[in-house]
Parts: structure tokens; sequence; C-alpha cells
């Protein structure tokens, strides 16, 4: 199947001269869960900041349906949602206002949606809490106000940046329902995160990041053959793959 | 290092920053709004003075006043989070930097205190008539008694306990009452001289005996430090936009509802933005108060042209606050996501600044249109008004 998001050959980082990537490649399909993990500093925000728009490549591109954000912002831009790794909000707006302005920068219809918001604030058990400001919002508390506005927008697929941390043992719990159920619609979710065992349950493909290059990439099978350990836990194998990178 | 260099060079960068705040300010527009509401509160005072009764307890009033003034002030010491660490092994130098910052706050407090004096003169003036006390000896006292306070808080400072600080205060307080009400009411006298100078000596010695061997609390210190910092800040953040102070948002549920009339849709998204964050602003408390003022203004104003001259004067200050519209979510991360063409912003912005001068310029018309004389006149003030927008919709571009 044809990939939604095709990172080519991708070099960059915030100077021209000095690259924190390097010659990235990876994509991601319709219906698939790609892990992306890799120490502090190994370049997973980096990674996403370039996918997102806010970094230029010094090589390669990056693509989304088979757009640049040159060719085409407008196609590109509504083409994935986008969960921060610390939640960024605006402070004279309240919950449900956020998720409004989202819908509106989106084109949804206000009858769609009302009918999808009304869903995710009961999954996230969020409801009594919509006319609130965010300064008033404990931290998981907005970390689920930004997982809402990211899903609200159902779009082709999900970047999704170390979502875990600040959420409740039943946040996580509908997240991961919620990746799952919007995975076999047919969506695509590059997920980065440091919960490892989490990511060996959901993830279909892994890559991992080292010093800005790919060290090993594939199905949880398929590193471990990199690795030599057949059967052994991504843990180890990704303790065991940084350590061998080190050398 | 030389302690007094550092002391120099903290200040100096301080005035520094303050000194580029002012400039901002100058530029604001909010001047002109100033000496608007300067010239306007002489007027209204002077005109109250005329009703007052000579009789009002003037001297009470002082005496209250000033022993609140003297005795609260706390002293800036520039001193930075840091120093704990790097000048903290340095402390038994560090006399002449604290000398430095007594001698700083001394003097602003004491320039706070003439203003006051100024401003509270006609009144003293009006009421005490022929035993009205000369103006330099009035504020000489005032200032000696400062110094002296001054350097009880510093020594204060010291103290390990809230309430035991709070106490002293209020002290203090209580003790420049009486001191300041027989001054403004009979002058200087032996007596009264003679009983503040055995009051500084017995002060001198309680202060000598109980924390002449005390440590200083760096602690405190610091966070006596960022609290007036952040008061700085948070005074400059109500003319310009000051980065990291957070702004108070205001729910105004009355008002902020009207965002519903928008059409739920692509296009309006900056417009939903803007007009929601303008209405919970500071921005557009502003704004309405300073209409209130206008149509005031406007009503009891006499005569045609002091109406149209008023009319045109204060679209004209509401124009220009309108201005920091354009600091509305200037640097917001999700601009950069959303499938929406960026340069929509400013046409929401432009958008937002019209509807709300347009409110403002009917709102002030009103008056205008019940008083007036003449039937011309009304219509250049709608003419001017008109100029008036379109060329405050230029200034907005960017």
């Amino acid at each position: 199947m044809e990939s939604i998001l095709q990172v080519h050959q991708l070099s960059g980082g915030y100077f021209k001269k000095h690259p924190v990537l390097h010659d990235l490649h990876f994509s991601v399909a319709p219906g698939e869960m790609v892990g992306l993990i890799g120490l502090n500093g190994a370049g997973k925000s980096t990674t996403i900041k370039h996918i997102l728009g806010l970094l230029e490549p010094t090589q390669g591109t990056i693509t989304i349906h088979n757009k640049t954000l040159q060719e085409s912002p407008g196609h590109y831009r509504s083409a994935f949602s986008y969960v921060p790794e610390t939640p960024l909000f605006y402070e004279d707006l309240t919950l449900q206002e956020h998720l409004e302005l989202t819908a509106m920068a989106y084109g949804i219809s206000k009858e769609v949606y009302e009918d999808r918001v009304e869903r995710l604030l009961v999954q996230f058990n969020m409801e009594e809490r919509k006319k609130m400001f965010p300064a008033h919002l404990s931290k998981g508390m907005r970390q689920k106000l930004m997982i809402i506005n990211a899903f609200l927008v159902e779009p082709a697929l999900y970047i999704v940046d170390e979502p875990f941390v600040g959420l409740d043992p039943v946040g996580i719990r509908s997240l991961l329902d919620l990746m799952v159920e919007r995975k076999n619609e047919g969506a695509g979710i590059l997920i980065s995160s440091h919960i490892l065992s989490t990511l060996e349950r959901y993830c279909n493909r892994f890559i991992i990041l080292h010093r800005g290059r790919i060290i090993a990439t594939g199905s949880l099978d398929e590193i471990r053959n990199q690795a030599g350990m057949p059967g052994a836990l991504l843990d180890d194998v990704f303790y065991h793959l940084t350590g061998e990178a080190n050398k | 290092m030389d302690v007094r260099i550092l002391w120099k060079r903290r200040l100096a960068s301080f005035a520094k920053e303050a000194a580029g705040y002012s400039r901002y300010i100058a530029n604001s527009g909010s001047i002109a709004f100033l000496i608007f509401a300067f010239i306007g509160g002489a007027i209204y005072y002077n005109q109250l003075l005329q009703s007052i009764p000579p009789d009002l307890p003037v001297e009470w009033g002082m005496a209250i006043l000033f022993a609140f003034l003297i005795a609260s002030g706390k002293i800036r010491t520039f001193i930075k989070e840091g120093d704990r660490v790097f000048v903290l092994p340095a402390e038994k130098d560090m006399g002449p930097y604290f000398k430095g910052a007594i001698g700083y706050s001394a003097i602003v407090q004491s320039i706070i205190l003439f203003l006051l004096l100024l401003l509270a003169w006609p009144l003293y003036r009006h009421c005490m008539g022929e035993d009205t006390l000369p103006f330099l000896q009035v504020i000489f006292t005032l200032i000696v008694l400062k110094v002296a306070n001054i350097l009880a808080v510093w020594q204060e400072l010291k103290i390990d306990h809230r309430g035991m600080k709070v106490f002293h205060k209020v002290i203090r307080m209580l003790v420049l009452v009486p001191i300041l009400y027989f001054y403004f009411s009979w002058g200087m006298n032996f007596v009264l001289a003679g009983a503040i100078v055995a009051l500084l000596f017995v002060s001198l010695g309680y202060y000598r005996s109980i924390f002449g061997k005390r440590l200083l609390r760096w602690d405190d210190l610091i966070q006596e430090e960022k609290k007036a910092m952040s008061r700085f800040y948070r005074f400059m953040n109500g003319f310009i936009d000051v980065p990291g102070v957070s702004v108070s948002v205001h729910r105004r549920s009355w008002l902020s509802g009207i965002t519903n009339r928008l059409s739920f849709s692509q296009e309006n998204t900056y417009t939903y933005l803007i007009l929601k964050s303008f209405i919970r602003s500071d921005l557009s408390g502003i704004i309405l108060r300073m209409a209130i003022l206008g149509l005031a203004v406007i009503i009891f104003i006499p005569g045609d042209l002091g109406k149209g001259t008023a009319y045109g004067i204060f679209l004209y200050l509401v124009g220009v606050q309108l201005i920091a519209l354009r600091q509305i979510h200037a640097h917001v991360f999700w601009f950069f996501l959303y499938p929406v063409d960026a340069r929509q912003r400013i046409e929401a912005i432009k958008r937002v600044n019209l509807w709300v001068l347009g409110v403002v310029s009917v709102l002030l018309a009103v008056p205008l249109f019940v008083t007036f004389q003449s039937v011309y006149l009304p219509v250049v003030a709608i003419l001017l008004a008109l100029i008036m927008v379109v060329y405050l919709r230029k200034r907005t571009t960017f």
C-alpha cells in the first residue's frame, strides 16, 4: 500500500552547517503504527519538527500523500494532526474553545464537530471541565486537551510525541484504544516515546535513532534479528543496539 | 572585585531596562492619555477643593497617609539568584554594596514622598489656612523620618519570623501617626524635636543590640527582590507586552459568547480567536473605561465645539490603544500547523479593529446627536470619525 508519510534521505537540524540528522529514510503507511525511539538527544524531536515543517531539511524531502509542504501547504497541513510533548495552548481560551478553534481551522462542520467532541470528552473524562481555562487544569488534563484536540481532526496521519507522561492510567488506556481504533480505520501513526514496553505491544514497526542516524528499523522480529537477540524484549534490544553503536 | 562596582553595574543594568520600557510607554500613546487624565484631574481637584469645608480634620489624614508611606517601603537590592553561590563567600565584604542599596531605596522613596506631598498640598493648605507650614520644612522632616525607617527596614530583613516583621512595621507606623499629627497641627517645636531625637536614639540602641550580630538572610533578600521585579514587570505590562509576564484573563461570559455569531467555517478561524482573545484581555477593559469616560466628558463639556473636539480626541485615543491588537497571539506555535493561510490572521485583526472602532464611534456619537444645536457639526464629527478610522486602520497594518 502507498505510504502516507515518506521521509526521503533527510538530513537537517537547527543550523545548516551542523546537521543533527543524517540521511533518515522511513515511511508510515495507512493502518500502521510506527514507534520512533532513541536516547535523549538522538534526534526524535528534531525529526518531528522537520515533519511538522518547523525546520527546513538541508538535504532530502518529506512528503505527505506525495506532496511536500512547499508544493501544497494546505493539503500537507490538513493531512496530519499533532500531539506535542509539552502541552501548548492559548491562555485565554477555554478547553471547549480550543476544540472549536481547531475544528474551524481544519474545516470541520459544526454538526460533525459536536458529534466527535462529545465522544472524546466522555472518553477522557473531561466533560465537566470543558469550560475551564488551561491555567486551572492539571498537567495531565492539559495533555488530555492536546490529545482530544488532535484526535478531533481525524486526519490520515497522527504525529504523537511522548504522550504518556503525566497521563493517569485510564487516560493512557483511552489513548491507546483510540490509536488502535484509528489505525484499524486506516490512519497512520508515528509515535515517539521512552515507554518501550508499551510501544512493544502496540507498534507494527520501529525506528531506532541514535545520534541522528537510524541504527535499526523494522518489525520487532526484524530488529531482534538485526541485534542477534531473537525473542528478547524491546528494552533489551534497544539497550544492546545503542551500546553497540557507541563502541 | 570591588563590591561598589558590582552595585553600580547592577543599578545601571536595571536603569537601562527601565529606560527601555519607558521609551515604549512614550511611543504607545499612553502619554497622551496620561496628560489628558492629568489635566482633567487637576481641573476636577480644583473644583472639588472649592466645595470642601476647611474644617476637615486634614491633620489626621496627612498623619495617617504619611505614617503609612514612611513606615512601609522596601529595599531594592538587585540581588540575583546566582549570588547565593557566587557572592555569598564575600558576604563580610558586602557592606558598601548594601549601603548603595539602602541609599538608592531612600532616594527613590523620598521622590515618591515629595510627589505625594505635592499632590496633597493644595488640600492641606486649603484646610490649614494661615497655619500652613513651609513646604520645604515639611518635606525635609518627612525625608529624615523616611531615612530612619529605611535603616530600620534593613535591620528587620534579618528577622526570621514573618509575624515579627509585620509587628515591627506596625509599631513604627503607630509611633509615626502621633508624631506626624502633632507636627502637622502645631509645627516643629523643641518638645517634638526632642521627642523625635530621643526616639531615634532608643531605636538605634534597640536595633544595635538585637540585630547587630545577626546574619543576612539571603533567601529572603532574593525573594523580596523577585517580588519587586515582578511588580515592576506587571506595571510595565500595563503599557506594553512584557514577555514572560502572565497576562490576566477575564472570562467575561456576558460578552465572549458573541463569537458564536461567527459562522463555523475555516475563513473565520482567526477572527474567532482574535475577537475572543480581545474580549478576554485587559485591552478591552481599557477601551470600555475610555469609552465611558469619553461619553461622560462629551455629555458634560459645554458647547458644540468642545463636544466635537472631545469626540475626536477620545476616538483617536481608542484607536491608538487598538494598535495593541496586533500583539495578540503574535507568537503562537499552532499557527504554523493550521491548514489556514497565516495572512488571514492580519485580516482578522483589521476586521476586529474596525468593528471595535465602529461600535465606539457610534456610541460616542449618541450624545452629539441628542444635544447638538447646529445640524452641521454632527456631520463634521462623523466625517472626522471616518477619516480617523481609515487612518488608524492603516497604522494597524504590518
